[in-house]
């Protein structure tokens, strides 16, 4: 059955979601063809491959893609398939090799991805005559970019600079990933399994602070982590620009230095934002007093950052998450988390940030269990006849017309446009992206704010 | 140079004094033995490569010159992926 | 090893079994009560490596990293009565098996290797999930009995096909 992507396109512009969109064959199609074709995708971080030959095999659904540094140190992607017959190069999930040998037939490729030996060339090929090898490198996706040692791919050529592409989530995207110069120590990922469409994920992290004090009501009654009562939740502000948005929580009065250390921040990387966030950054949480907490790029890669305790004593501590929601199905996803802290930290705070990471997001995360749950039961719901009638209400914060029904913050100091209290302005605006890459299948032109 | 056919895979080279705790070094392509040996009058560095059948003894001179090999060095080695072509 | 035969193998196994029945009946604090202060209980990250390199783990990476403290929190939360996940709760089913016991390092401790296949069903539309693994423990003596001191447990999927750890292995 075709996707009716007028329709869809309409419906969401509205402020209702179809519950198909959360299990359908027709439209998952499409999203692959038309989001996960062009969009830029996250793959993987330098920090998980710091030496020459060091690479890990990452997909964008059913893509696979070594992401190794070659031997001039540089990043290279390829498309993880012998140009010979089609074999599969690389099936460790992580190696270092200065070669790929084909386990087929034995067609060998530098790491840069040229194909340097063929064995028996002169008997099977003629030599030159039957085969060129120097004709011939590895596929590659039609770009690849990297921001703050993340490594992006897009398979469209004609996809546009990365840096445009992020537009003003780097404001956000700084803050998770680039709390100094020395950049970040990545640990992971953990990899499972979660019968839930891979949206639901993304627009959850993108601007759902609403379901907080409820899903995670558990998370507060043990003292885990007490900033998801209600009456704090809402005072947090939702932001969203370009391609991208998150939530934050409101910080009590203070300086930089006091608000920065109320979420357990250690001098030494309070000095280091001090030093490496611009003037406008740090007034997000020095002058406006908002901590980033979760947050989403189009299409797939969210962040989360909260502070939990993390002992007996009550030491509050910091975690940085970065996850993907790989769409393996319309009705399942393969979640990829990592752990990730500043290098330049001290190690006692990078134990403690990883425990605390560990306790509340993760495979085993206490915030993140809950989360699951839910999101695995609306893709079973979604799978229902009715779910194809069934418009989904997502107008938090507007009225029956459209209209807002409070102001944005007046004087954000970030790009973008953000509210305090609870909405659904975010989720409105990744699904509008989202029916726009349907219709397009491109990176539509998103005009600035 | 390279261990004569016939002492190949044993272990009673007939010319080596002794040889020393071997070192794997693995990836998901090729699987490499090293450990060094002695011969009557000197010492040299065993490669082998289990899986293949070959192995080679080189002095301190040829190791040297592999110290400052570039990448496109191996690429030309490996152009023959499996070792020499027999037919 | 020690053999099958030994009191130790016997003691040891007990209380393994004794210890899945406590979690398949949910019994979580007396679960906790089986554990040592000191208690490591850490379910390392697996990735896909060659057959010759070791265990294919991640070193710095883990899906269980726990302490008493972060143990006794995850079953905290389970007796707020608000963790949704497990409410209802999953019906499981820990399969022990293949128990060996080895001396420990001090004159107090057994060391013990088990396999362990959990299976968890939750409602009545989902397929139920599998996980296998290999545990290696370190049970010591107390005066209140065996008690777990250490567990390392050896997932045999890199990618886990379960949808979250609201479970203990």
């Amino acid at each position: 059955m075709a996707v009716d992507v007028a329709q869809l396109t309409a419906d969401i512009a509205a402020g209702d979601i179809p519950a198909l969109i959360y299990n359908d064959r027709d439209v998952f199609e499409l999203e692959r063809e038309r989001i996960f074709g062009s969009a830029w995708l996250f793959l993987a971080h330098e920090a998980e491959i710091p030496s020459a030959g060091d690479y890990v095999v990452r997909r964008i659904v059913d893509d696979s893609f070594i992401v190794i540094r070659d031997e001039q140190g540089r990043v290279r992607v390829h498309f993880n398939m012998c140009l010979h017959r089609g074999m599969q190069l690389c099936r460790a999930e992580r190696g270092n090799a200065s070669h790929f040998r084909c386990p087929y037939h034995g067609w060998s490729y530098s790491n840069a991805g040229e194909l340097v030996g063929v064995p028996f060339h002169a008997d099977a090929y003629g030599g030159e005559h039957g085969l060129s090898p120097k004709e011939k490198t590895l596929v590659t996706p039609g770009r690849v970019a990297i921001y703050n040692g993340l490594i992006f791919a897009s398979l469209d050529p004609a996809a546009p600079e990365l840096e445009d592409y992020l537009g003003g989530f780097r404001y956000y995207l700084d803050f998770y990933t680039r709390q100094s110069d020395a950049g970040l120590d990545v640990r992971g990922p953990q990899r499972w399994r979660v019968k839930a469409n891979w949206k639901i994920g993304a627009e959850n992290f993108c601007g759902d602070s609403y379901h907080t004090p409820h899903t995670h009501v558990s998370v507060v009654e043990i003292e885990l982590f007490v900033d998801t009562k209600a009456r704090k939740r809402k005072q947090g502000a939702l932001y969203f620009t370009d391609n991208g948005g998150g939530t934050t929580y409101k910080l009590p009065p203070g300086t930089y230095e006091e608000r920065a250390g109320y979420v357990g921040y250690p001098p030494e990387l309070i000095e280091s934002q001090r030093r490496t966030w611009s003037a406008e950054q740090q007034a997000l949480i020095a002058d406006a007093g908002f901590m980033p907490s979760a947050a989403t790029l189009f299409p797939n890669l969210s962040l989360v950052h909260n502070w939990p305790a993390v002992n007996e004593e009550g030491l509050i501590v910091p975690f940085i998450s970065i996850r993907l929601w790989q769409p393996v199905g319309p009705g399942e996803t393969e979640v990829y988390s990592w752990f990730a802290v500043d290098r330049s930290a001290p190690d006692w705070f990078k134990q403690a940030s990883y425990k605390a990471y560990l306790m509340c997001f993760g495979s085993s995360g206490m915030f993140e269990q809950d989360d699951v749950e839910n999101w695995t039961s609306i893709t079973q719901m979604a799978r229902g006849r009715l779910a194809q009638r069934l418009n989904l209400y997502n107008r938090m914060g507007i009225d029956r017309e459209g209209k807002l029904l409070h102001d944005p913050v007046e004087g954000w100091p970030g790009p973008g446009r953000a509210f305090v209290g609870f909405g659904e302005y975010n989720q409105r605006e990744l699904l509008n992206l989202w029916s726009r890459y349907l219709a397009n299948g491109s990176a539509a032109p998103v005009a600035g704010r | 140079m390279a261990v004569p056919e016939d002492t190949q895979g044993g272990s009673g080279d007939p010319d080596l004094i002794r040889r020393g705790e071997p070192l794997e070094i693995t990836n998901e392509f090729a699987q490499v033995r090293v450990c060094k040996i002695w011969t009557r009058n000197g010492e040299r560095l065993e490669i082998e490569a289990p899986k293949l059948g070959y192995r080679i003894w080189l002095d301190p001179l040829e190791l040297e010159s592999i110290s400052w090999q570039t990448p496109e060095t191996f690429s030309r080695l490996l152009q023959t992926p499996f070792g020499p072509d027999r037919s | 090893m020690l053999s099958f035969t030994s009191a130790t193998h016997h003691e040891a196994h007990e209380f393994l079994v004794r210890e899945a029945e406590l979690l398949d009946e949910r019994r979580y604090r007396d679960w906790l009560d089986l554990l040592a202060p000191d208690i490591v209980y850490r379910m390392p990250v697996r990735v896909t490596a060659p057959e010759t390199l070791e265990h294919g783990l991640l070193e710095d990476m883990a899906h269980f990293d726990e302490d008493l403290y972060s143990l006794r929190k995850r079953i905290e939360r389970f007796e707020t009565g608000h963790a949704w996940t497990e409410d209802p709760p999953s019906r499981t089913r820990h399969f022990v098996t293949n128990v060996r016991t080895f001396e420990g390092s001090a004159a107090d401790e057994v060391v013990v290797r088990s396999y362990v296949l959990l299976f968890r069903s939750r409602g009545d539309i989902r397929d139920a999930d599998l996980v296998s693994a290999e545990r290696t423990d370190v049970l010591r003596r107390t005066d209140a009995g065996l008690r777990l001191a250490r567990r390392e447990i050896l997932a045999d999927e890199s990618v886990l096909r379960t949808q979250n750890l609201a479970v203990f292995l």
